[in-house]
């Protein structure tokens, strides 16, 4: 019986369903002379052909029992492996996905077709490729229509971008905490007057924040209210606001701020030998075990991420809460075109279900789809830095994948010294016998190996 | 530039506009946005071709029709 996705309500034209694995859209009579259109244009097969949007072919109607009657059309989607939303992203993947959402915009004006809305939540990634995945945001193109997804595309891409770019506030807690984005006269109360007299700033955010007010003015005055007609805008002019923001995007980047674990792989405790047999380790842990789907906890620059892939692993979803380490994780996969996919996560502190319902938007924990963890240098950043007793991390480990590897580093290690050098040493259980128990009373240890001089040891679970 | 936005901030029209709800109020100044946009394309290309007459490097990043047809051709540029 197919389940319609909860995030899946807004658009009256279709909605998304989950039927034994398979994800299907259906395409309701509202839209069937949009969709005719772009059947006869073949505009889906020239996009996928692209590589803007997601895999989409049209099934029977009678494929898949359980739907609305209202759908004219069936829509089968090639599957995402990892669901993220762009408040888990780093930098560069926000960025990345809005060049693409710019860019797919312009090649279908370029086809007579555009978009009817501009939400970054239609991006969805395989590995740090972008991939639009709402194919009824398409839209055939009418004589200089408007641009309806623009305050939606500042909020949700360029707004959290600027502030970034701008000020080093990584946007990702702001985002998670309003779901449709940053709004404008928010971001703008935070620029500088210098920032403010850029002309991109000033034509883009401030005249649309202007406008915002004087209707807002208006509209309190509650006299003298008229619905102005909507506004046309030549072909010619709407490709030069696309191309502008999509010249003006690639050119953000990433403020340099302090980071405590971006420079980890250089200048962590142990030494190129130990951390090579710690790879080798982990590549023989995904063989052997015929793994696909790795979550690499606490990833840092995801050379971990990169062993389980050489391992054969097909897909590695990679998490920290560092956004600079996280960014160098992103560079590895580009560089060395990688399945591996890094994202931003507080794992004190992961994403909540949240939005209408609290359904819209899944948390961390219920896409959860990996068939092995890794947990490498991870455990006493919950266990000592937040206080989590040890077996609360242990169970919260073990219950996201049937198999994993979890490193314990011992009080005597020099990283967990340092920790403990700036405050009380509270944590009289933490040792690795206890540590040991805890794990066996969770799973069952599978293999053990001393991995540095410190005394760290990497243990193999499966529960 | 800077006298274009002064010219600007003097002709706006924005008291004969009123909606009640404020999101459409990108609607009503797109059309303004877009025409400055387009300006400052002219603006870049005109510049583009004067440096280029004085044999200047000029690193315009302009997406061309053919950059178009692959998503992927420019989105990791920085």
């Amino acid at each position: 019986m197919a389940k319609r996705i909860s995030g899946s309500y807004r658009d009256p034209n279709g909605q998304v369903f989950v039927d034994n694995g398979r994800i299907i859209r259906t395409v309701n009579q509202c839209y069937a002379d949009a969709y005719k259109k772009i059947k006869a244009e073949q505009i889906f097969e020239k996009a996928i052909a692209a590589g803007y949007l997601i895999g989409t072919q049209e099934i029977s109607v009678s494929d898949v029992a359980g739907l609305d009657d209202n759908a004219a059309y069936l829509l089968e989607h090639e599957s995402v492996p990892y669901v993220s939303y762009p408040y888990e992203w780093t930098f560069s993947s926000l960025k990345r996905a809005a060049l693409h959402h710019l860019k797919f915009h312009l090649f279908l004006l370029k086809h007579g077709f555009s978009l009817s809305d501009a939400t970054a939540y239609n991006i969805q990634f395989f590995g740090t490729k972008p991939v639009f995945i709402d194919a009824l945001s398409i839209i055939p193109y009418t004589d200089e229509s408007i641009w309806n997804g623009y305050q939606q595309f500042c909020a949700q891409f360029l707004n959290p971008l600027l502030l970034t770019a701008k000020k080093g506030i990584p946007f990702n807690s702001w985002y998670r905490g309003s779901l449709d984005g940053i709004p404008t006269s928010d971001l703008l109360r935070t620029l500088s007057l210098k920032d403010k007299l850029n002309w991109r700033i000033f034509t883009f955010l401030n005249l649309h924040a202007r406008a915002e007010r004087k209707v807002i003015a208006a509209a309190n005055q509650t006299e003298g209210l008229r619905i102005d007609q909507q506004k046309q805008i030549p072909l010619k002019r709407l490709t030069a606001m696309l191309r502008q923001l999509h010249r003006w995007i690639s050119t953000l980047s990433l403020m340099e701020t302090d980071s405590v674990w971006h420079n980890y792989a250089n200048k962590n405790t142990y030494d190129a030998e130990e951390n090579a047999k710690k790879q080798s380790i982990v590549k023989e842990f995904v063989n052997k075990n015929k793994l696909e789907t790795i979550f690499d906890i606490g990833c840092n620059s995801g050379a971990y991420s990169e062993a389980s892939i050489m391992g054969n692993a097909k897909y590695v979803v990679g998490f920290d809460f560092d956004h600079q380490a996280l960014e160098k994780a992103e560079q590895r996969s580009i560089d060395k075109d990688l399945n591996f996919l890094p994202i931003w996560l507080d794992a004190s502190n992961p994403s909540p279900g949240q939005g209408w319902q609290h359904t819209e938007r899944d948390s961390f924990i219920s896409r959860k789809c990996a068939d092995g963890i890794l947990a490498l240098a991870f455990e006493h950043h919950l266990a000592i830095g937040k206080n989590i007793p040890l077996e609360q991390v242990i169970s919260w480990l073990v219950s996201l994948a049937p198999r994993g590897l979890i490193e314990f580093i011992p009080k005597s290690d020099p990283t967990v010294q340092v920790m403990l050098s700036r405050r009380e040493d509270i944590f009289k259980e933490y040792n690795k016998e206890i540590f040991e128990n805890l794990l066996s009373n969770h799973a069952k240890i599978e293999q053990t190996n001393i991995v540095s001089k410190t005394g760290r040891v990497l243990y193999e679970f499966s529960s | 530039m800077r006298y274009f936005i002064a010219i600007v901030l003097l002709v706006l029209p924005l008291n004969a506009f009123a909606y009640l709800d404020p999101g459409t109020s990108s609607l009503i100044i797109q059309g303004l946005i877009a025409a400055i946009a387009s300006v400052a394309t002219g603006i870049g290309l005109f510049w583009h071709k004067i440096k280029k007459m004085f044999g200047m490097r000029d690193n315009i990043d302009e997406l061309s029709d053919e950059e178009l047809d692959k998503a992927d051709s420019s989105t990791t540029h920085k």
